[in-house]
């Protein structure tokens, strides 16, 4: 790598900001930041990120449930000669929610997303190839990270003592 | 490479050949000798039922719930009878660190074997006895 | 490609029930010796640990991490102990600090040593295969010594370590190392000199960094290019003690093809990491501090943690191990805990890095990368 621009989390954040005012930010310390970015503006700050940081490698990526139809999606971004951290974080709403690919920028990204498709039920838009990835096909549509799959809980039964509390069940159905 | 390289290195051969011929095996005539195994082994378990107070630590502990206990079964004032599940343990060891009274340890026995699946779950009369004493089996040769 | 040379293409699923696929399939497209389409297939080995972590506790929690990935045991099980480390705000004693790094760097010798072992078999380079395995298992043996289990060791807990080290345990780590440096020239000889292996392996499996980064390759296969890529030194965990030590991060440059790297430098580089491991360690024992292991109430901070978010990261053997954990108020169990493995971008690379080679190279490239399903399939 001939480039040695190293970038500042803070600098960066500004500069995100100021492209696309939709997006704010929160530090984490220490070379970290986080922006908070809506769900249609994801394809820009991605875009945005390939083309400022020079060697960004694309970490993770990951759905939250937190409930009641409220999804988070969590981008993780790294780049080793600025040592710097990005988080994104898209808060998502709905049944079956949308967002756009980011594959095709970051190809690393691709089986993130499509794990996310199968295990929260994230509808990855213009995704190339939107099989299952680690759920056998039986399991389609069950979307088991969803905090809303109840898991079989029948072995702890067998301990002897009392049971502890079931978990409380938010709205929808049990699979 | 002339001839007497081609010599030295039959040579060298020639004396690991009769070094290996006169040295012990490195194997273990198996079920008559065992290797020693190291203090902190994490094998079966054995239940001490005499310091034993059915607090239920080890059981809530057990992240693959190989563990069942019976409160009813008392042989002394206030202790339980533990089940052990070998098809599930993983020896992990939380459940002998869990316990504060003494009354579960590891032994340094890891083969378990038996012709029956059922036979694997160790009932109370078998998890409180030894059926053999590790430590005076093991490490003996007999070549 | 002409659809005419594709009428003649064969299908064949390499793995799962192969012995040089671990458990997992990769589906080739060939045509004649050449493949020309490559589609690995995770899932074969997924035991849905994330949402078993959703209802574990924080002390069972590192149990399900260690059985990710059998061979960096320790490495795997410790981003979810610093997690839970970082949210409870439990403070290490400088004791368990560096015996977790010692600890850290003996995983990742043992499992390089293992991988060194399997590449060459499945090369057929069977000398090689089991010279490193004899020092595997002094490796194992000094595990063993120490905590009572050759694999998974079950090791770190919040708060510290769980078994102390012992004057035996010393003798066994110590004989462990001193036997794999005395022979490391041998094996480098052996490896590096084999005819054969060199032509196995030179110019196969070439990607540059731009492109590595873009898959999200990381470690040794990165190191390989000649980027000093390493979180132990530009991301240090303060939990561990890298900083009382005097190392240099290890990098492989090949002077035929600067910023590429090929199966041969990727062999060459584990070299490097093996001897940077011995290197850490022997600089670390003479420097064990006194004082306790564990911090005394590290046990009950870590049964309610309180609310928070905290991502934890640390190099294994592979790449970058990670894990994000997110707990809410007063829990007992994890609300959501997502483990990045290094392999799943190696796995991925295939797709890209496979066409065009004949089906014999294919066993370097992924061998060369270095993959564990442990760490994609979860």
């Amino acid at each position: 790598m001939s480039d040695s621009s190293t970038t500042n989390a803070s600098t960066f954040g500004r500069l995100v900001i100021n492209k696309i005012p939709e997006v704010t930010s929160n530090p984490l310390g220490d070379n970290r930041i986080e922006l908070v970015v809506p769900a249609n503006k994801i394809r820009d700050v991605v875009t945005l990120i390939d083309e400022e940081i020079q060697d960004v490698l694309p970490e993770s990526m990951f759905g939250v449930d937190l409930e009641n139809d409220q999804y988070e999606l969590i981008y993780i971004f790294w780049s080793y000669t600025s040592r710097l951290l990005l988080q994104l974080r898209v808060s998502l709403e709905g049944e079956k929610p949308e967002i756009e690919s980011t594959c095709d920028i970051f190809p690393g990204l691709e089986w993130h997303e499509r794990e996310v498709r199968e295990m929260f039920g994230i509808e990855v838009k213009n995704h190339p190839d939107p099989r299952l990835l680690l759920l056998p096909d039986e399991l389609d549509g069950a979307y088991p990270m969803r905090k809303r799959f109840q898991t079989d809980r029948s072995r702890l039964n067998e301990t002897g003592i009392t049971p502890p509390k079931p978990r409380p069940e938010p709205g929808g159905d049990s699979q | 490479m002339g001839f007497f390289s081609v010599l030295g290195d039959f040579f060298q051969i020639l004396k690991h050949t009769f070094r290996q011929v006169f040295k012990r095996p490195f194997t273990y005539f198996y079920p008559f000798e065992d290797r020693e195994y190291p203090e902190r082994t994490r094998g079966r378990h054995i239940h001490v039922r005499k310091s034993c107070t059915a607090c239920a630590q080890c059981v809530r502990i057990c992240p693959v719930v190989a563990i069942r206990m019976d409160k009813e079964d008392k042989k002394y004032e206030k202790d339980c009878a533990l089940y052990f599940d070998y098809t599930r343990c993983v020896f992990c060891g939380l459940c002998v660190q869990a316990c504060k009274f003494e009354a579960l340890f590891h032994t340094p026995v890891v083969d378990m074997s038996e012709g029956d699946r059922e036979d694997l779950i160790y009932g109370p009369e078998k998890i409180e006895t030894l059926d053999r004493e590790p430590l005076k089996w093991r490490g003996r040769r007999f070549r | 490609m002409s659809p005419d040379i594709l009428e003649d293409a064969m299908e064949l699923w390499f793995g799962p029930q192969h012995v040089s696929a671990h458990g997992w399939a990769t589906k080739l497209t060939l045509v004649g010796d050449y493949v020309v389409e490559c589609d690995p297939n995770a899932g074969y080995f997924h035991r849905s640990a994330e949402k078993v972590l959703e209802y574990k506790n924080f002390r069972q929690g590192a149990l399900i991490l260690e059985r990710m990935c059998m061979l960096e045991a320790f490495l795997a099980e410790y981003p979810y102990v610093a997690a839970v480390e970082k949210i409870a705000e439990i403070e290490v004693p400088e004791r368990a600090k560096v015996m977790r790094t010692i600890m850290m760097e003996m995983s990742r010798l043992h499992s390089i040593q293992f991988w060194w072992g399997q590449f060459n078999a499945e090369l057929g380079f069977f000398t090689m295969a089991l010279w490193p395995w004899v020092d595997r298992e002094y490796s194992l043996d000094a595990f063993e010594e120490l905590t009572g289990s050759r694999h998974t060791v079950s090791y770190s807990t919040p708060g510290g370590v769980k078994y102390d080290f012992t004057e035996k345990s010393m003798k066994q780590l110590n004989r462990a190392l001193d036997r794999f440096e005395d022979r490391l020239p041998k094996f480098r000889d052996m490896q590096m000199g084999s005819p054969t292996f060199r032509a196995r392996t030179e110019n196969i499996g070439l990607y540059d960094v731009k492109q590595g980064l873009k898959w999200g390759l990381s470690g040794p296969p990165m190191k390989a290019c000649g980027i000093p890529m390493d979180l132990r030194k530009d991301d240090p965990d303060p939990n561990l003690a890298y900083d009382m030590v005097d190392w240099e991060v290890p990098i492989t440059e090949n002077p035929e093809h600067p910023g590429q790297s090929d199966a041969l430098d990727r062999m060459e580089q584990r070299f490097a990491e093996a001897e940077t491991a011995c290197e850490i360690i022997k600089q670390l024992i003479p420097q064990i501090p006194e004082g306790p292991i564990i911090d005394p109430k590290a046990r009950g901070k870590a049964n309610r943690l309180p609310e928070g978010e905290a991502y934890a990261r640390v190099e294994g053997t592979r790449g970058i191990t990670t894990l994000w954990l997110k707990t809410q108020d007063k829990a007992q169990t994890a609300y959501r805990a997502k483990i990045r493995g290094p392999c799943i971008a190696s796995y991925y690379a295939l797709k890209d890095l496979v066409p065009g080679s004949k089906f014999a190279d294919f066993i370097v490239i992924f061998g060369s990368l270095d993959p564990y399903p442990g760490w994609w399939d979860r």
